[in-house]
């Protein structure tokens, strides 16, 4: 303890020279340029950034790209807020309550508690990483390909439960993204699935076309149809601030948010997506009123958009610990460690202490910048929305189709993106709920490995898939959440 | 009852089909790794089929959005058909024409009458949009036939 506060002074006068923090307010700013662009994303704008640090020192080195990382995850929610426009596959989630609000004129509120979210999120995980990080990195790395199986078919399960008014057509949706995710090279055998003779689909179907036109296109159709019937409605802005019973409202989702999305953002593979829409469902489940998930709630915003960066913290851990990189993002910053000559391994705590407690204390240097950059950020963004729709939405469009494009500088991403687009609007239209296809696409390629990598070591014997404490518990879960509800139903309707 | 949820129903239930057949081609399992690449997209199919023939069956309760109406789905489609012109004209109009020519029919689409504000918005926000992405941030965009009048 004693010693761990010694190490985080010795972090501080690391992160505090002058010239770190300018690196980190670098980092900072431009991750958050990069996180309000859609498409670009975390590490895409890592990596795009990487040549800037040759020659400098390597905490300085990881003090930037950490900056850009976090900046990324906080500059993501804007536009799900603000326009139904997720930049990358965990605003997702944001996209859901948080357009809601906007709607309802409370984007201001559903930016800050976004940002507050983050930053309480932000700097607790940090605290999680100090204290309680190794026994969580070892928890996570019990997760073989058969837990992290029973994980995806936990976390989809949860999914096609909760959202929408049907299970068959949570269920159609959920398939439908695991289908899309089979399309590309299968990776063990190297075949083309479902390429249709296209080259360009060899790569799969990206997370961001695909998030793009489900949420960001299809929701312009619905406005122009609002437009066409006379019935859109200028939004107005009621309040820009966060008020103090909302605050209060959000800080549980908040709290439970930031303990789930450490954990799941530290287990290989699994990363923020899924621990955004765990933290949602998670709320979602324990409301008293379920029902206002999906037409505005704070919570559906605070507990994703904490867990969101919860996860970016918890995702360090493995390469921090063990020198894993357990995620894209991570995996950057390994190279990046590397190139600055940097070896991570288990013993980096002790051979690179000025990289690690200077990374460390650079996050919270890092998340108060970034809530004093973003605040006063959110009555500009606001104001985006007072622009006339048939103005707006064009411009929205034209946006998309820049970070669509940007994925793979390919012009076919944009015609997949318009049809997805026009996709979402009938399943908009006839009620499917859109979320489980981005959770299926997301898992399915992970999901299929994990399931076939299990049975490889086993040698086709099924039961492997059972054996461990772990992945029976998942199951039992995922089963229960289906099942649970239904009986429920009954139970309640038999007493009647 | 429900009609759009039984065409709904049958629709799924063809594009698993579809989706089924194409996966035929794909070799079975091989030795080293006993569920092949064919296992999972054919569970996923037959699942996918039986939630079509679930639907078409039992449709359930009517969509709570408000129907389908003819004069607002054109309007749909126009929007659908001008979004597939832009994506397939980007590469040869290049990225700051096809986006002007785009973000004006887009204006004209969703209620603007002005002809002189429409051109002026759109080619004010393409060159914007053009010094931003392409100029500042170097995001590779497409040039077209822009590069013919010495953009570079």
């Amino acid at each position: 303890m004693g010693e761990t506060l010694q190490q985080l002074i010795f972090g501080f006068s690391i992160a505090l020279e002058p010239i770190n923090l300018l690196y980190a307010f670098l980092g900072c700013l431009v991750g958050t340029i990069i996180g309000v662009l859609p498409g670009i994303g975390p590490a895409g704008g890592m990596a795009l950034l990487i040549p800037l640090i040759y020659g400098k020192s390597a905490a300085s080195a990881v003090i930037l790209l950490a900056g850009i990382y976090y900046g990324a995850m906080y500059g993501g929610s804007t536009t799900s807020i603000l326009l139904n426009l997720p930049g990358e596959a965990a605003s997702v989630v944001t996209t859901l309550d948080g357009y809601q609000m906007a709607k309802q004129g409370r984007a201001g509120p559903a930016l800050c508690i976004a940002a507050i979210g983050s930053f309480i999120a932000g700097t607790l995980s940090v605290i999680l990483l100090m204290f309680i990080g190794p026994p969580v990195a070892h928890f996570a790395l019990q997760f073989g390909p058969a837990e992290r199986f029973a994980l995806m078919v936990f976390g989809l399960s949860t999914v096609t439960s909760l959202a929408g008014s049907s299970l068959v057509k949570g269920a159609v949706a959920t398939l439908l993204g695991l289908m899309l995710a089979t399309m590309g090279v299968d990776l063990p055998t190297g075949i083309n699935r479902y390429t249709f003779g296209i080259d360009k689909l060899m790569e799969g179907f990206d997370i961001i076309v695909a998030a793009i036109g489900l949420f960001a296109v299809s929701e312009i159709f619905m406005s122009l149809e609002e437009i066409a019937a006379g019935t859109l409605e200028q939004i107005k802005v009621t309040r820009i601030w966060l008020s103090m019973k909302d605050f209060l409202d959000s800080l549980g989702a908040i709290l439970r948010g930031t303990g789930l999305g450490f954990v799941v953002g530290a287990i290989p593979g699994a990363a923020h997506v899924t621990a955004s829409f765990f933290s949602y469902t998670l709320e979602k489940k324990f409301s008293k009123n379920p029902e206002n998930f999906g037409k505005g709630e704070i919570r559906g915003v605070a507990g994703p958009e904490s867990a969101n960066n919860a996860a970016a913290s918890g995702a360090l851990l493995p390469l921090l610990t063990l020198g894993l990189p357990a995620t894209t993002v991570t995996a950057v910053l390994y190279g990046a460690l590397l190139m600055v000559g940097v070896k991570p391994s288990p013993f980096l705590f002790q051979k690179n202490p000025d990289v690690v407690w200077g990374l460390v204390a650079s996050m919270y240097v890092g998340n108060i910048m970034l809530l004093i950059l973003n605040l006063p950020l959110v009555g500009v963004f606001v104001r985006i929305l007072s622009i006339p729709a048939r103005w707006l939405l064009p411009i929205v469009l034209a946006i998309s189709f820049v970070g669509v494009y940007s994925v793979h500088n390919s012009a076919l991403d944009l015609v997949l993106a318009s049809i997805l687009g026009f996709v979402g609007y009938l399943m908009r239209k006839f009620d499917f709920p859109l979320a489980p296809v981005i959770l299926g696409l997301v898992l399915g390629d992970l999901m299929e490995q994990s399931v076939r990598q299990a049975l490889m070591i086993s040698g086709g014997n099924p039961a492997i898939l059972f054996q461990s404490a772990i992945a029976k518990t998942l199951f039992g879960l995922a089963v229960f959440v289906v099942v649970g509800p239904m009986m429920l139903k009954r139970l309640r309707s038999k007493e009647l | 009852m429900n009609r759009g949820n039984r065409v709904w129903g049958i629709i799924i239930c063809a594009l698993g089909a579809f989706y089924l057949f194409e996966g035929l081609n794909l070799p079975p399992a091989a030795i080293g790794d006993p569920l092949g690449p064919l296992t999972f997209p054919t569970i996923l199919g037959v699942s996918f089929m039986a939630c079509g023939v679930y639907l078409a069956i039992k449709p359930g309760p009517r969509p709570t959005q408000p129907a389908l109406v003819h004069r607002y789905f054109l309007q749909v489609l126009m929007l659908f058909a001008l979004l597939l012109l832009y994506s397939a004209s980007i590469s040869w109009l290049g990225y700051l024409l096809a986006t002007f020519l785009f973000v004006l029919a887009g204006a004209f689409l969703m209620g603007e009458r002005s002809w002189g504000k429409g051109v002026l918005f759109s080619a004010a926000f393409s060159a914007g949009m053009f010094i931003l992405f392409v100029r500042m941030l170097t995001i590779p965009l497409p040039f077209g036939i822009m590069k013919m009048l010495g953009f570079r």
